[in-house]
This record gives C-alpha cells, structure tokens and sequence, in this order.
C-alpha cells in the first residue's frame, strides 16, 4: 500500500508553512506525527499533492506552564507529555488518558495537538479537550485566530481548521486551585484490546473544596458516543446542585444515558455504547471523588 | 515525481541518497539500503513488525516517510548485534528461551524490547507486557518473548 | 527406496531428544537475517498491483487499460480474458466439474475484493498508481451472502453452472444412530456459530517467480506451506512438473495454514512468462484480508446428543455447513478432516454426520491451523458441557465419565479411525492439578457470592497428526490418493559432518532443529555440528509439505530411517576393514569396535574418509561416499474409504486438557483472564521450547478466535474488517500467562514415540474459553454458542 505521488517541504518557520500550504490551493496537508495521516495516506484515502512537515519549525516543540494553565506547541509528542511533571501537575486529566493512546511506538511520534486536530470521535485527547475548554491558536493566510473548542469540533471528522490553516498549538487552561481544594480525575476506557480507540471512554475532573465538602467545579466527558466529544454539561450542573455528591453519581450516569445518542457500527451497538458509557461515567465520578479525597491526606 | 537528496545516519554509518517523497522510511531501509531485517505486516501502523529505532525511539516506519528522517539517526535490527555476528544479550536472550518462531515480528520486538530495558533495565512482566503491546505475533503467543526479555534484563542488558 | 516408518525403539535415555537446544533458526531471525520471500531480489525484477472487484457480484462489462498503460514504468496489464485463455483453472478437490477458480476474474466478479486486473511495473507504488487509472464497468447481479439462504434452490447461483450453490452434501452414519437415540433417556439439540476468522500471519503471501527461456525453467520463491504447490503451479500453466523449481529455502512469515497462494503464484507466473522478466507480488494487507481468498471456516453445527441420566454420551448427531466463498478449492475438506476424530476424546458408540458445502459472494477460504477441528471441537465440547448442566455435574465430571479409557487403547472410533495411544484420565488429572481446579472452584464461588461474574471452562481435544489427506478420497470418490509422504536426504562428507536436506519451507516449526537432533541423537553427534538445507523441489524427495501436525511425525522419521541406514553402512564398512562380520562390531559412541575382543576400532573419521577416498578398503560392490535418501508414506496410510465413508485418517493422536477461570467485568462485559493451565501429551517431546512455543501460539490464535477475530462483511457484500485495526488480533495483553505441563503416551507408530503438536491449542481454546464464559452467565441463565463472544454478546447476556 503505497502513498499516491505527493510533493514534500518541510519549512523551518510558522510562515513558510502557512505560505506553502495555502499555496497548495487546498490540497495539502499538514504532517507532524503522522500516526493518523500516514495510514491513510498509505492506503491512498488522504491523496494530497503536497506534503507540509511542520517537525522542523522549532517553536513548535515546546510545552510551555504559565499561571494561567499550559500550552503545547503543534509537535509535543504525546510520549514526552505522558513524563512531564507539568503535565501531571496542571492537566492531571490528560495524564490519565495518555496511556490509553495506541502503544509505546504511536505516542513516541503521534502529537497531542494532531491528535486533538484530527477529531476522531472515538480518541482520547479530543474528549480531554472538550473537558478542559481548551483553546486551538490556528493561523492562515489570513491572520491568526483563537477557536474555542467547543467551537472547533462541528461534527464527525470535521473542524473549524480551514484548508489553507496550520494548528500552532493548543492551550489548557488550567488557574490555580483554592487554597482549600483538592481536584481529582479519572479516565476510564472501554476498548476491545488496549490501545485501541475507545468504544466508550468517560473523563471526570471534580475539584472539592475539602473544608466545606462542596463541588467547585466538575467536568464530565464522554467519547464514542456521538460525532464529535461529548461534553455533559447537565451532568455537571447536577453534581453542582447536589448537596451530597456522591449520592447523585448515579443519577447524573442515568442522565447521561439518556442524553446521547451513540451510533451502531461494527464494534458495538448503540446499546451497548449507551449502557457502558452510563457505567463508565458512574465509575470515573467514584475514582474522580476518591482522588480528591485521598489527595489531601498527602497533601 | 518529487525526490529529495537526504542524509541518514544507519546503524551509526552516514548514507545519502536521493528518494521520492512518498517512499516511507521502511521501504528506504529494504529497497534502498538492503537492510531487510526491518518487515512490513500491515504498513497502517499497527502491527510493530517495522519497528525502529528514530533518533533513539521505537517508532512504525511504515508510517514515517524517509524524507522525514532526512538528518535524523536511525537504528535497525542489524544495527543491535556489534559486528553483525555476534549476539547481542538481548538477541541472545531471544534464542535461549526461543522467544520467536518464523522471526518476522521477531526484529521489531527486539527494537522495542532494546527500547525498553534501556529506560527501565529491570522491568516487571506486566511492564514488559505494556511496552510490547505495539507488537503482534501469531507464533508466540508470547510468553517466551516475556521469558527472553527477564533473561536479557537479569543478565544486565541494558546499555 | 521408500519403506515404511522404521520400528519403535524401546524407551531410553536420550542424550538430546527431549533435552533443551536453542532451535537452530532462531539466530538468523534475531540477526534480522532471515529470508523471506519479499526481501529477494533478481536483475530487472518488476512488481504486481491489483485492480479489485468493488461489487459482490458483478458482470464485468469493459475493462479500459489505456491510461495505465501510457504511465511511466508501467510494463504491461493482464485481464482475466487474456489469463484464462492461456493457463487452465486453479484444482478444485469437490467432483464440481464446471466450477472454475482462475487467479483473475473472468466476465464475472464473483466477490468485492475478487482481483480483476494485473499491472505489472518497475516499482510497486507505480503498479498501484496505475491501477487507480483502470476503469472497470460493472452491471451488479444479486448477491448471495448467508450460507443458509445459499442453500435455497432460488438463491442468486455464484457458478451458474452447477445445479445450485450446494457444492457438496453428504450425511454419513457409522453406528446405529437411530436405535442409539431411540433408546436414549435424554437428548438435547443446539446450534454453534463459528464465525469466520483465520490464522493471519504478520506476513501476508509474497511470491516471486522467474520464467528463463534459456533453460525453459519456472523458477518460484513464495511464502508457501502447501501441499502439491509445485504441482498445480504446473498443471496450471502447463509446464512439465520438472520444469518447474520452487525453492523451499524461503523463510515463511508465519502460515498456521493459511499460505496457500496458488492464483498469487499463477498470477506472477503466467506474468513472467508473458512479459519475459522476473515478476514479485507481495499482497498488501487490504489485498491479503479482501481477496487473497485466506479466510477460514465459517460453519453452522446442529448437533444433537443422546445420552443417560448419568451424562454418558451414547449417541451423536452433527449436522455442519460451511460458507466457502465464491471458489471451494481444497476448503471443504476441512469438513472432512474431523472425521477422524468426530467423536472427540469420547467413547460415543455411534454419529450421524452430515456435511454441506455452499458458495456465496466472499472471499474463498484456505486451510487453517487444525483444518477444521477447531470449529469442530467448539461445537463437541460445548454439547458437552450442556450435557453436564443437564445431569447436574461439572465439566471435569462429565468428560471423566465420557472418556475412552487408557486400557482402550489403540481404540477405533465409529467413522473408522484408530487413535493410537493415549491416557487421558491421567492428562486431565494433570491439568486439575496444575490449575488447582478444586481452589478455582472456591474463588470463582466466592466471587458469586460478592455478585462477580467469574467462570470455569474446560477442554479435552484430541490432536489428530500425520497428514494422511484421505479425507480428498472421502469427500471425492474420483480422488484415489493415498500416498502423503515425505523424505529426507542425509550425507555424510569426507571430513565428516553432516548434512541433510529436507523438501519442504519452514514457518516457524522449527524443522532444522528438529531433523539435526534426530540425526545427533541416532549418529551420537553434537547436533549444532550438523546442516540441515531445504532443497528445491525439484532436488527434493516427495512431500505432502508440512501441513497437519505432521512434520515430527513423517519427517522424523525418514529422517531417522536415513540415519540408520547410513549408520549401518559405516559399520559396514568399519568391519570390512577390520577384517570381521558386521555381527561382531559395534558403535561405541562415534567409534566402531570388535565385540568383546581386542581394542580394533575404526574412529567417525576414519570410516568417512575410507567411504569417500580408499575405494581400495571398501567391500566389493559397494557405493563409494555416505549419502542415502529415504522416503515413508504416512504410518497406517494406505487404505481408501468404505463405501460408508469410513477410514483410518490421522495415525497419532496428542490430547490437551485445558482449564480457564477468567472474570467477567458486570459493566462492560469485558474478559479478564484470572488462570490459564493446562496439561498437554504429544508422545516423546523432541525439543522442549519448540514444543511449548507452538502450544502457546495456538492457545494464542485460540483466544483470537473465541473472543476477538471475525471477517464482517456488510449487506452488500463487502468486507468492513479490511484493516488490522479492525481484525483484531491479540496482543501481549490479551493472551494471559499460561501454566503447562506435559505427559507423553509415545505412539506406537512412530521411531521415537512422537507424535504431532502444531495445532492442538487453537484446536481446544476456544472450547474453554467460551466454555468459561457459559459458566460464568449460568446464573443468568443466559448463553453464548458463538465464536467470537464478544463484550457486546456477553453484556446482552448479563442485562
């Protein structure tokens, strides 16, 4: 299985690479890791006539912690963001799912930014995205521009990343917490073989405010059940609402089940995705609780 | 057809060659070179079978494209033996508990398996288990690729 | 000169039979230097892509080449037209005159996938841009895509020229079925669904072929492991057999079967021929998983039990179709094999056997690991395990009772077969106690009583081996084969090493070491010293290639035959030149000596150099050097079928005791393995590593089967599991650590007591897993009879 013929640069600069791309008159593609493209180019289902490396340009490796939360340029590899100590610290919730991503070889190359910009429902980083509010820096001939993920992600393998526009990096943001909150975080995967994409994955983020056993702030997410990360944003309300937490994680699990709409295909049915992410949800909200908890006893 | 001049450094010896921008890194090593250790099982990234070593991590080279690696190192299962005679421990390992049977997975498990006991030189079963399991093989079932990396890790593998 | 298996030794001490050895091949494959077919090269060789069929079932109308002839690099493109009209179709095994399978399609596409054109170019990239500029004009017909709805007389036909898509039935009935049920207090009917999977190698099939005009030779390198492959090359292309040279010293990437590319090998031949340079084709993994036509059973079994209060087994009923695909070939027999252990490892006195071959609008199916005795196990041993819940007793329990005793032995089965030797009380009781049954029992107990999900499953499969192919004759009563053989070709040179040469390709079995340790063992050398080569096929002996656990068995022995024989002649040759009787010397290591008489002796060395250089010293009329090739037919071979179907298949029987306890998770369904062991007899164990290797690798593919591989195919006939990622094959994570222990019943049969070993943990895994699984919903009253079970089967039994 052998790529259709296609021209290659590899630019040392952000500009050379937008001014390549758009001159490509969309058709080019961007390549970084290469973990998704690479296959289909292998199998001539992505048949650019130009090729735009961006492994080159330097300021695109680099993950950067600022007060406000982090950022990662568009070829942080996804092997170097599962060591980092700032990745642990200030997005806890990625470091979770990053084991989960394919194998030791997908994550040496495959890039957090490519991964979140490809849009695969079923992948693990787009979903941690969505939870997080992160935030795309996109740049095209016409200027740069910040997305909003919620605003990025339009539907099943779609965004809001023109042809002619290059990822520069995605942020996190990740403030502070109160003194007296402790945060915990869960990812849990349902796939038929590990490594493999999800056929239902839920992530939990829950910050608690020990002293007065309240909820600052939650965030619930599921992939594998619609086209794009599902973000349950009802789901957050009712933890926040609730006077005793843990009693609701199994209201909020059937809510959640009744709130998507997951498709059938060959490795689950609709069912079953609907079943499983309610139970998935349901036990990442208990490790999420767990670790909150249990983190202040070290702290 | 759009070819490119590009320098590698191969089992530690610089090469350079002109190639077409669609040759992947795999096939450079085959065609090219004639360093055909390196196999191809699925070439869509899943298999392990074209495991090699890229600026010193396993990556698929099915899946990386030669030019992409135009100034980059690359080791390959020819490169693990230090005069292409003598075994490495590792390798050696691998044949004392017969962790391989046809050998066509057999040198991309060894360059993830060298991958691993040089980060984590006395790993767990489990560890092993987690690092290999970008690796398929149909012969083993395994067990005795856990077995020849405990021995290669027990007798001081790692560099 | 072919003799039958030398006789039986007595039992010994062996120096090296038995005895740990680093297997002999594994060092040019941890140097990266192994030689498979896709890494050989030849001046000016060109590459092969394909153009496929996008409809299940389709007449072909047009094919325009143009554009990809006018492409840079492209040498030439081949339609079916052109193909067929110049090589004869490929060998079908059913009597099915009128049903022809032809490496490209003709003016019908019979399946998505099936390969319509052939490009032949200098690169393989530009082969596959040249195929993007084929245009193919097709007119769909219907398509036929459920084997039971193939069997409907008003079905869309996929070969108009046969009567229906039924391309065999027949119902066999050894014993007195109906008496047995009759008289039978209690009986019980299911149906199994063996899903279609296959054995998939890393290595997808590559071939290289050479036609040389000079010599008018046909020389092929494939990724081969199949029988007669030379042979239908030939006929195919009309080639006298000796004009044609396969060469066996092609390192395979893993068979387990499915390596059997005779349209890859025609293909490239009739293009290298044609086109007058060397041609490769190494299928990509879309062209291999669509239409390399290697998938492997895909079967329904009815099968009804008629049995007592106390879960004795009297009687049996198996009713089983099997979806070919669109090209039978060899595949139906795969039916016909597990005749000659259709009552598993049970003393059932009678069966009733019914088998149905269908085509439909897939892919064909090829040989896998067992050749039919997986799926046919599953469909036994689950009808077991109900039986067992019907009488209240365990697993273990119903096949203690069932169980052909130790003292049966050789024990001939209704549909004709003797199993040779065996004891399977004491493997099971073996297996019980390496799994420490009674203490699963308690933590699977103890988990129910927490509200988990955990099972027990149990398997006791017999491993038929030998490769005795009479079920050709049984399902074609036109087919009078009885010769399966294989050689072996031993010399000894004028230094004294030794070297042998064997007439077959190696996937991974080992068969290097295997023959240098028999030789080391009968000559008492050191067997690192000895070379062992794979010949041509035309510088090789006779074989049946190394199919059907087989290789230990026949090509031990021709190896041990040649052994003795050249053994014999340097004693010989020792006591001519002593001046005495053959009678009065002996081997004392590697030196012959006068019996009890003075220390005359003549050292290896010696009587190798008299043998090669002092014609002088040699007793008259003897062949000066040291080389001898022998040849065995298959032990017991030699009889064809009954008029009832009944015959000695397979001479050795090994038998596999398996238990798994696994968990299942209550809310994803997922399986976790919690312990895997099992107790396994293959007779006399040549070398121990090899031997524990291939029971792992099948219990591997074992558990691909049960829980994970299927080939799906849509409404409309495609292939949607076209990918590795969608074909999921297990990883280091889904195959538990597995706890094995050996018995041996050496079997009477052969030299050293072996018998076969390469397929009996894929044979039995999925028994026990699924069987584990079945255990595990009991208390749900639920039940899969389906391989694979997959998370989103088991969940729907658990809510």
């Amino acid at each position: 299985m052998k790529p259709v013929d296609f021209r290659y640069v590899r630019p040392l600069t952000v500009a050379d690479a937008i001014a390549a791309l758009s001159g490509a008159g969309g058709d080019g593609k961007i390549i970084a890791g290469g973990q998704s493209l690479g296959p289909m180019l292998n199998m001539r289902l992505a048949r650019p006539a130009l090729l735009v490396d961006v492994n080159a340009i330097p300021e695109f490796r680099n993950i950067d912690e600022t007060d406000d939360g982090i950022r990662f340029g568009a070829t942080v590899r996804q092997r170097e963001a599962e060591r980092s100590p700032i990745v642990a610290r200030r997005v806890p919730l990625m470091r979770d799912a990053l084991p989960h991503i394919g194998h030791t070889q997908t994550r040496n190359r495959g890039t957090i930014v490519g991964s979140i910009v490809h849009a695969d429902p079923s992948a693990e980083l787009p979903l941690v995205a969505a939870c997080l509010d992160a935030i795309v820096e996109v740049s095209g001939p016409g200027g740069s521009r910040d997305v909003t993920i919620a605003n990025f992600y339009l539907g099943y393998l779609a965004t809001d990343l023109a042809a002619d526009e290059v990822a520069l990096g995605v942020r996190f943001p990740a403030p502070a917490l109160p003194a007296d909150a402790r945060r915990g975080t869960a990812f849990l995967e349902m796939a038929r073989r590990e490594g493999d994409f999800a056929i239902v994955a839920a992530a939990v983020q829950i910050d608690v405010d020990l002293r007065a056993r309240r909820v600052i702030d939650v965030r619930l997410g599921l992939t594998g059940v619609a086209g794009a990360p599902f973000r349950f944003h009802a789901g957050e309300a009712m933890i926040r609402a609730a006077t005793d937490p843990p009693a609701a994680f199994a209201d909020v699990a059937r809510a959640a089940a009744a709130a998507i709409d997951p498709a059938s295909d060959l490795h689950a049915t609709a069912a079953y995705r609907r079943s499983v992410a309610a139970t998935l949800l349901e036990r990442a909200l208990d490790a999420a609780w767990l670790r909150a908890l249990v983190a202040d006893l070290h702290a | 057809m759009s070819r490119h001049a590009i320098t590698i450094v191969v089992n530690g010896k610089r090469t350079e060659r002109s190639v077409p921008a669609r040759r992947s890194l795999a096939d450079f090593l085959r065609d090219d070179l004639h360093l055909t250790g390196t196999h191809l099982g699925c070439e869509h990234g899943i298999c392990g079978a074209c495991t090699v070593h890229l600026d010193g991590v396993p990556v698929r080279s099915c899946i990386v494209y030669a030019v992409q690696a135009d100034g980059a190192e690359v080791t390959t299962v020819e490169g693990l033996s230090p005069d292409g005679t003598t075994l490495s421990p590792l390798q050696d390992a691998f044949v004392s508990c017969h962790g391989l049977q046809c050998g066509f997975c057999t040198p991309g498990m060894l360059m993830a398996a060298t991958a691993l006991l040089r980060e984590n030189p006395h790993p767990t079963d489990a560890e092993i288990r987690d690092e290999l399991g970008g690796n398929i093989c149909r012969c083993t079932g395994y067990q005795q690729i856990v077995e020849s990396v405990q021995l290669a890790a027990r007798d001081g593998a790692a560099r | 000169m072919s003799v039958a298996s030398p006789p039986a030794t007595e039992p010994h001490a062996h120096r090296f039979i038995g005895k740990k050895r680093r297997p002999v091949e594994d060092r040019r494959f941890v140097l990266g230097r192994g030689r498979y077919a896709a890494d050989i090269t030849l001046p000016h060789l060109h590459h092969v892509a394909i153009v496929p069929s996008q409809y299940a079932h389709a007449r072909i109308t047009a094919i325009d080449v143009s554009e990809a002839l006018a492409l840079p690099g492209v040498l030439g493109v081949v339609t079916g037209a052109e193909l067929r009209a110049q090589t004869k179709p490929l060998r079908q095994y059913l009597d099915i005159p009128g049903v022809e399978w032809f490496p490209l399609a003709g003016d019908v596409a019979r399946y998505a996938g099936e390969w319509v054109v052939a490009i032949v170019a200098t690169e393989r990239a530009i082969a596959e841009d040249a195929a993007d500029l084929v245009v193919v004009s097709y007119d769909p017909l219907p398509a036929v895509l459920d084997p039971e709805a193939a069997m409907d007389p008003n079905s869309p036909p996929v070969h108009p020229s046969h009567p229906s898509n039924i391309m065999y039935q027949r119902t066999f009935v050894w014993g007195p079925v109906d008496a047995d049920f009759a008289a039978a207090p209690r009986r019980l009917k299911t149906r199994y669904r063996w899903h279609r999977s296959a054995t998939v190698p890393i290595e997808t099939f590559a071939v290289t072929a050479s036609w040389e005009p000079g010599t008018s030779m046909l020389d092929v390198w494939a990724s081969i492991q199949m029988p007669q492959f030379p042979e239908q090359i030939a006929e195919a292309l009309g080639l006298p057999l000796n004009g044609v040279r396969v060469h066996f010293d092609v390192d395979v990437g893993g068979s387990y079967g499915v390596k059997r590319g005779i349209k890859h090998a025609v293909l490239v031949s009739f293009l290298s021929r044609h086109f007058g340079v060397p041609v490769s084709f190494v299928e990509d993994r879309l062209e291999n998983m669509r239409g390399g036509d290697m998938h492997g059973p895909d079967r329904i079994f009815d099968i009804e039990a008629a049995y007592d209060d106390r879960g004795v087994v009297k009687s049996m009923k198996i009713r089983t179709i099997d979806d070919e695909g669109a090209y039978p070939g060899r595949s139906p027999l795969q039916m016909g094999k597990p005749v000659g252990a259709i009552v598993g490892a049970y003393a059932i006195a009678s069966v009733q056997y019914e088998a149905i071959a269908v085509t439909t609008n897939k892919t064909g199916q090829v040989a896998v690991r067992g050749f039919g005795q997986a799926p046919t196990n599953f469909a036994i041993e689950s009808t077991m395990d109900r039986v067992a819940r019907d009488v209240g007793i365990d697993a273990l329990e119903v096949r203690r009772r069932n169980f052909i005793a130790p003292e049966q032995f050789p024990y001939t089965i209704p549909s004709g077969t003797a199993y040779d030797s065996g004891d399977y009380p004491a493997v099971m009781a073996k297996a019980e106690a390496l799994a420490d049954f009674a203490g699963l029992q308690r933590w699977r107990d103890a988990a129910r009583a927490e509200g988990r999900v955990a099972g027990i499953g149990i398997a006791s499969c017999i491993e038929p081996g030998g490769g005795n192919a009479i079920f050709q004759a049984l399902f074609n009563d036109k087919d009078k084969t009885t010769t399966f053989p294989e050689g072996a070709q031993v010399k000894i040179d004028r230094t004294g090493t030794i070297s042998a040469q064997i007439g077959v390709a190696s996937s991974g079995q080992g068969h290097e070491t295997l023959v240098s340790t028999l030789l080391g063992e009968i000559f008492e050398v050191e067997p690192d010293g000895i070379r062992v080569i794979h010949a041509d096929s035309l510088a090789g002996l006779p074989s049946q290639s190394p199919v059907a656990s087989r290789m230990a068995i026949v090509l031990g022995d021709a190896t041990v035959g040649a052994a003795r024989r050249l053994k014999d002649k340097m004693l010989r040759i020792a006591a001519h030149d002593l001046g005495c009787a053959p009678e009065d010397c002996e081997w004392n290591g590697t030196t012959v000596r006068v019996r009890g008489g003075d220390a005359a002796e003549r050292t290896w060395l010696e009587i190798c150099r008299i043998a090669h250089l002092f014609y002088h010293r040699l007793a008259p009329g003897m062949e000066p050097g040291l080389q001898t090739q022998f040849v065995i037919e298959v032990p017991t071979g030699g009889t064809l079928p009954t008029a009832d179907g009944r015959v000695q298949m397979y001479p050795c029987h090994s038998f596999s005791a398996h238990v798994v306890a696994l968990e299942i998770d209550r809310g994803t369904g997922r399986v976790h393995f919690h312990k895997y062991a099992l107790a396994h007899d293959c007779g006399t164990v040549i070398n121990p590593d090899i031997v524990r290797g291939m029971v792992m690798g099948g219990i591997a593919h074992g558990i691909g089967a049960a829980l994970y591989e299927r080939f799906v195919y849509d409404d409309s006939g495609q292939l949607i599991t076209q990918t590795l990622a969608d074909y999921m094959m297990p990883t280091t994570h889904e195959v538990p650590h597995v706890d094995m222990v050996e018995h041996e019943t050496p079997s009477p049969f052969t030299s050293m007591g072996q018998k076969g070993v390469g397929e009996g943990g894929y044979m039995s895994t999925p028994a026990a897993v699924v069987g584990a699984i079945n255990d595990a919903l009991s208390p749900f009253g639920t039940r899969i009879d389906h391989a694979p079970a997959t998370p989103v089967d088991i969940l729907e039994c658990l809510q």
